[in-house]
């Protein structure tokens, strides 16, 4: 094996911007902070060596200093070589974190990095808690280091695709330890995935474009979570929105909520703006590219590049390829037609903005601190399926953001409870219930 | 036949007449030829190992210029070239040092305030 790294980041000398950043950023995530205050005392989370691997953000920052204020060994890459944030990382790095992240990273870098937070230290104790995002830790580990998943007792993946991959897993029988989706938290999927790309999709767009977002028409490709968040952001944009489907329902919500639904292939021709969001492969085709209008701009918001056809684009197009500036790549086609791809087509609000606000990422991250304490504490109460955080849980993520937005809460009274057959302190809904 | 003029011969044309020791021109000549080529073939070889120089290092900054790489280098800070195991045995640049994984190395350079490319010889 090779020799031990204590970090690997571009510029260590940004770690002073980084950290006043952080610390900007601990403002704005109540639910984390609370987190600290609770349990920084009895520190759950002593013993567990939680390898991560999630976009290395400032938002992250705070993530990883609450996993060590609540007592864990952390060492961190991040799940996609455009998201770190140099000064982030280097911020972590500086205050003796192993972290292994920086902005424009190879795929070759990308499994280096996740590679080495697999071992703590000089002494390279090996990992026992996985926090995910995607599932490429989780694959590397369970793949390629498969004689360190004794010593795992959990894991908590972060987003949809991760999850997926997780249910794959156990029915083929090959997921080997509990696991905990996050993703399906409703403080997580219905705040993260919509909220978050409210904001952060059009931001996106104008710093990589700076184009009039007003009238134009965008296609937004999925109508999930993350597809109605992106299509609501356009929308307050004043662009004129129009959504492709595969789900009746989904596309249902969109037509009700005021979109054209139609094909990708009638929507392409007209389009300034083409997003995906489908956590789908093959979205943007050849057939697409050769349809669009002069200068439309190609982007994806979803977890992989493979929405979008890149490898034919490259293919038949890379020696057209001229950056603009950085993540902002022009092709231009045959018939003379120029397609600006953005981030390439990778994660969009990453690449060309900074992610999401750290208000909305808070709760996603409040939702893994307790999958991570549940699972460490608690490892006995868990076979290796994959499990919800209990609707307790969820709701406290939402209660320790209240204050922060001067909400006030009614209380049931005892008639009230009495009445909907509910304990006054809840949980408020059944597990079925799909807010 | 005109007779020679005594003083312009190179020997002395009286018994009584001191020695006369005519300069060695040609063996000056030769000193002196000998001296400028080797200050032509010393400054030749200065030229042209300074052209290999440029030539070398001109080929080296094209090398990593072309390289693959997705992020601002920093002048000043050292990158490492290698080679992938791929089929177009492309070049990328890297922050991760040769003795840090098993790549093909190439080459570490310093990213000079010039924006050239300066390599370290290991």
């Amino acid at each position: 094996m090779s020799k031990y790294i204590k970090y690997k980041v571009k510029d260590i000398q940004l770690a002073e911007w980084g950290r006043r950043e952080i610390q900007l950023a601990e403002a704005e995530m109540p639910g984390l902070m609370s987190l600290r205050k609770e349990f920084g005392v009895s520190k759950p989370l002593k013993g567990a060596r939680i390898a991560g691997c999630l976009h290395m953000t400032i938002q992250t920052a705070v993530l990883i200093e609450t996993l060590i204020e609540l007592g864990a060994d952390v060492t961190w890459s991040s799940c996609n070589i455009f998201s770190t944030q140099d000064h982030a990382a280097a911020a972590i790095a500086a205050s003796g974190i192993s972290v292994y992240a920086w902005k424009g990273m190879n795929e070759e870098e990308f499994d280096w990095c996740i590679e080495q937070t697999l071992f703590f230290g000089e002494d390279k104790k090996p990992l026992n808690m996985i926090l995910d995002d995607g599932g490429d830790l989780t694959n590397m580990v369970l793949d390629r280091y498969p004689d360190l998943v004794n010593d795992i007792k959990g894991l908590s993946e972060e987003t949809t695709t991760g999850v997926h991959r997780l249910y794959e897993r156990v029915k083929n029988g090959t997921l080997p330890i509990p696991a905990i989706n996050v993703n399906d938290s409703v403080t997580k999927s219905k705040f993260d995935n919509k909220y978050g790309c409210k904001e952060s999709a059009v931001d996106a767009i104008r710093r990589a474009t700076d184009v009039m977002l007003a009238g134009k028409r965008v296609v937004v490709a999925g109508y999930g979570d993350v597809g109605k968040g992106t299509a609501a952001s356009f929308s307050g944009a004043g662009s004129i929105v129009s959504v492709t489907e595969i789900d009746p329902i989904c596309a249902l919500q969109a037509s009700m909520d005021g979109y054209e639904v139609k094909k990708m292939s009638s929507l392409i021709p007209d389009s300034d703006i083409i997003i995906t969001t489908t956590g789908n492969r093959d979205i943007i085709t050849k057939e697409n590219f050769l349809s669009m209008k002069d200068k439309a701009i190609v982007c994806n918001i979803g977890h992989f590049d493979n929405e979008i056809d890149m490898t034919w684009l490259n293919e038949n197009y890379g020696h057209t390829k001229e950056e603009i500036k950085p993540q902002v790549d022009k092709y231009t086609l045959e018939n003379g037609v120029d397609i600006i791809v953005l981030a390439e087509g990778r994660l969009v609000n990453l690449g060309c903005a900074t992610g999401h606000p750290s208000f909305v990422m808070s709760n996603s991250f409040t939702n893994q601190t307790l999958a991570q304490i549940e699972l460490w504490t608690n490892s006995d109460n868990y076979s290796n399926e994959v499990y919800m955080l209990p609707k307790k849980l969820d709701e406290k993520v939402a209660m320790l953001h209240l204050d922060a937005l001067g909400v006030e809460l009614e209380t049931l009274n005892k008639t009230q409870s009495k009445y909907l057959g509910l304990k006054i302190e809840g949980p408020f809904k059944p597990e079925h219930y799909r807010y | 036949m005109k007779e020679k003029k005594k003083n312009l011969l190179k020997y002395a044309g009286e018994i009584s007449s001191p020695v006369i020791k005519q300069d060695d021109i040609k063996k000056w000549e030769s000193d002196a030829v000998k001296s400028v080529n080797d200050h032509f073939a010393q400054r030749f070889n200065e030229i042209k190992n300074e052209y290999s120089k440029l030539i070398d290092e001109f080929k080296w900054n094209d090398l990593v210029y072309k390289s693959n790489y997705s992020f601002k280098p920093i002048q000043g800070k050292t990158y490492h070239l290698y080679q992938k195991d791929d089929e177009k045995k492309s070049l990328f640049l890297s922050i991760i040092g040769p003795d840090e994984w098993d790549m093909l190395y190439i080459g570490s350079f310093n990213l000079m305030s010039n924006n050239k490319w300066e390599k370290i010889n290991e």
